[in-house]
């Protein structure tokens, strides 16, 4: 039967690449998404608490303080070795005054932000991300610190208790 | 006839992908940050006189101590002890395990039974009957309960945050139960929604059911 002979050489088809690019695409997209979340970087360790009765943070209106030990040495420390962050540089001095200066500078330059994106600068949340080792003594500086400048809105930087669940 | 063999079909790759991607856009948790709410007192220079005179029934004292152990006020509930709660129960141990009342995931319980004081109990604190005006909510007896929160320098911002949510859990509780015994929803149905209407409820409820927590470090 001719017709189903077979033909000595057969090439072997080439293979497609045409959609390779859709798959490289879509490796893209998918860092770029993942990579866009996080702004600024962390210059302290810090894993924060958990917690079931968490909110959502309002990210449009909201300003970050970071708290915990220092990753670069040589930095200025609170009570039991840990550093506190405004924008990207740790504070440099830990007294009480010291302290209340960074935070004036941090408060207006968050204010000033604020205003420049549109938003209510009396509004504004400050996100304090501490790391669950801290002593109370450092996080009540911070604290009273934020008070004499009339940053009252705060919100406890929290992971989803995995256990517990919600 | 040597036959060119067909090329493969690869107009399918293109839905494949897309696919790849809906699913990894879905499944993919891009970390949302997320956190428990307070509002810090104003700061004023003469402290000591701000100390407002409340009356004993309505304040829940609550203590972290230096070694994380959290003690509450029991007093109304025992006879002037203070029950501790710790997630650790060796520390309790080796200090006086007799008032040990459990871990600090029990903590809400107190809490939840303080503010609602539903049997109106004079050791429990009272209930001032106001007028709700957010949504036409009406009158409601709002409770004057107030916990103070105290923490010693060396407690951990760990157990601190425990504490914390203990006691918004035990506020999510109340304001849940008054949300669906009122409109038939819980509140956290109510807080997502962007209806205007469920917005003031929002406010209703908390008004009805207000967070109080006072904080003072001490030593």
């Amino acid at each position: 039967m001719a017709r189903f002979k077979r033909s000595g050489k057969k090439e072997t088809p080439e293979l497609n690449t045409g959609s390779m690019s859709d798959i490289i695409f879509m490796f893209l997209f998918f860092f770029m998404v993942i990579t866009t979340i996080r702004e600024g970087e962390a210059k302290v360790k810090f894993t924060p608490p958990t917690a079931t009765e968490y909110q959502k943070l309002d990210k449009k209106n909201s300003y970050t303080i970071y708290m915990g030990e220092p990753l670069i040495e040589g930095s200025a420390m609170l009570d039991n070795s840990v550093s506190i962050q405004f924008n990207d540089k740790l504070a440099p001095e830990t007294t009480d005054e010291g302290l209340e200066r960074s935070v004036d500078e941090f408060v207006k330059s968050s204010r000033e932000a604020s205003k420049s994106k549109d938003q209510d600068p009396d509004k504004i949340t400050y996100y304090l991300k501490i790391d669950n080792k801290t002593r109370m003594t450092a996080v009540n500086q911070l604290k009273l610190a934020m008070r004499k400048r009339n940053a009252l809105k705060i919100q406890y930087a929290t992971n989803k208790d995995v256990k517990k669940g919600k | 006839m040597a036959r060119k063999p067909p090329a493969i079909n690869t107009s399918s790759s293109a839905d494949i992908s897309f696919l790849l991607l809906t699913f990894f856009l879905l499944t993919s948790n891009i970390s949302s940050d997320q956190g428990i709410m307070r509002q810090l007192p104003k700061y004023s220079k003469d402290m000591q006189q701000v100390d407002v005179e409340i009356n004993t029934r309505n304040i829940l004292n609550v203590k972290v101590t230096n070694k994380n152990i959290v003690m509450v006020d029991g007093a109304k509930w025992l006879n002037d002890e203070w029950l501790m709660f710790t997630d650790n129960k060796s520390d309790v141990n080796s200090t006086n395990s007799a008032n040990y009342a459990g871990e600090i995931g029990k903590i809400h319980e107190i809490a939840y039974e303080f503010f609602k004081n539903r049997y109106n109990e004079p050791n429990l604190p009272d209930k001032k009957l106001t007028n709700i005006e957010e949504a036409g909510f009406g009158m409601y007896e709002v409770t004057n309960g107030v916990i103070s929160l105290q923490c010693q320098n060396y407690a951990t911002y760990d157990t601190y945050i425990k504490v914390h949510n203990e006691l918004s859990r035990a506020i999510n509780d109340l304001r849940d139960e008054l949300s669906r015994e009122k409109y038939g929803k819980s509140f956290s149905v109510l807080e997502e929604s962007n209806d205007k209407k469920d917005q003031e409820r929002v406010k209703a409820i908390k008004a009805a059911i207000p967070m109080r927590v006072s904080e003072s470090s001490s030593n």
